[in-house]
């Protein structure tokens, strides 16, 4: 069943146990995605989710859910990026920090190598273009919720997902 | 461009632990019961802190607003060291400024519970005071 059924007024509120079992997987590869360490999305995962619990009884449109959860894991996310780019070196920028984990990871299938290609491309984007491509072609958000997720308008949107596209096409053809 | 991606399609090379998404909400409640925790604990610290705080201000703020003993000069140096040290006790009580001006009161109040006697005695000893200062400049050479 699907308990967030979008433009449904009568739709409860789902339960926090709901939320986790229905939004847990989602979640968790939008946050893989973003950090790429499996370690890192764990802790970002459970952030996320702490915050989700203790705001949840404030948010009174079940409508809104959806965006509202990805708005938290993608803040958590940029914050851990954000984060960790002022522990590493500051000449080293997320792009290389990223390929690096994508490339020593215990949980990456490196025999899986045009994906591993397609994720190094990805990791060339900047983190901005990164998360639109991700949450438009991974995670199907229309324009409108990424918009709303974001704070950017859809035709900027358009563009940049447009942009991203063009790079790493170039990327895996090189 | 888009063939390219299409080709691609969705796969991803990442992959999580066996039985990762079957345990995530006991993971997901545990960090949650440790946040909880932390919060508490946080709280009792930031209790008892406060508390403190308030007790060491109520302490100073009595130990400025008491009134002391009226300073007697009956009993000679005695008393005068009974009110020095009142007057040391003000001071690191509220800091010098305030000490200086409590223990100026304090000299001019002593004064009035003077008897009449030991005031004259005290005032012929501050005019010796200034005769010898008279003298010490007296040129008596010319």
């Amino acid at each position: 069943m699907n308990l967030f059924k979008r433009h449904s007024a009568s739709v409860a509120m789902p339960t926090f146990e709901q939320v986790i079992a229905t939004y847990q997987q989602p979640i968790y590869w939008h946050i893989r995605r973003m950090v790429v360490d499996h370690d890192d999305a764990q802790d970002v995962m459970q952030e996320t989710f702490i915050k989700v619990y203790k705001g949840l009884s404030s948010l009174k449109q079940p409508d809104a859910l959806k965006v509202w959860l990805y708005r938290i894991a993608t803040n958590e996310c940029l914050r851990h990026l954000d984060r960790r780019r002022e522990t590493a070196m500051s000449t080293i920028d997320n792009s290389e920090l990223l390929m690096d984990s994508l490339m020593e990871s215990n949980h990456v299938d490196y025999d899986n190598e045009m994906a591993v290609k397609f994720q190094q491309a990805i990791l060339t984007l900047s983190d901005q273009q990164r998360l639109v491509f991700n949450l438009r072609y991974y995670d199907e958000l229309p324009y409108e919720e990424i918009s709303q997720l974001t704070g950017s308008s859809v035709d900027s949107l358009k563009v940049t997902y447009h942009n991203a596209k063009e790079k790493i096409t170039k990327y895996i053809m090189k | 461009m888009s063939n390219e991606l299409d080709k691609l399609g969705k796969k991803m090379p990442f992959t999580v632990p066996d039985g990762f998404f079957e345990t995530m909400p006991q993971r997901i409640g545990e960090a949650i019961d440790r946040e909880n925790r932390r919060k508490r604990t946080g709280n009792i610290v930031k209790w008892t802190v406060s508390t403190a705080a308030a007790a060491a201000i109520i302490a100073i703020a009595f130990l400025a607003m008491k009134p002391t003993a009226a300073p007697v000069m009956d009993t000679g140096n005695g008393t005068l060291a009974a009110t020095n040290t009142a007057a040391a006790t003000t001071e690191a009580a509220l800091g010098d400024d305030t000490a200086l001006t409590t223990q100026d009161v304090k000299s001019d109040s002593t004064e009035l519970y003077m008897s009449n006697e030991q005031l004259d005695e005290w005032l012929a000893l501050a005019e010796c005071d200034e005769f010898m200062n008279c003298v010490d400049n007296y040129d008596f050479y010319n």
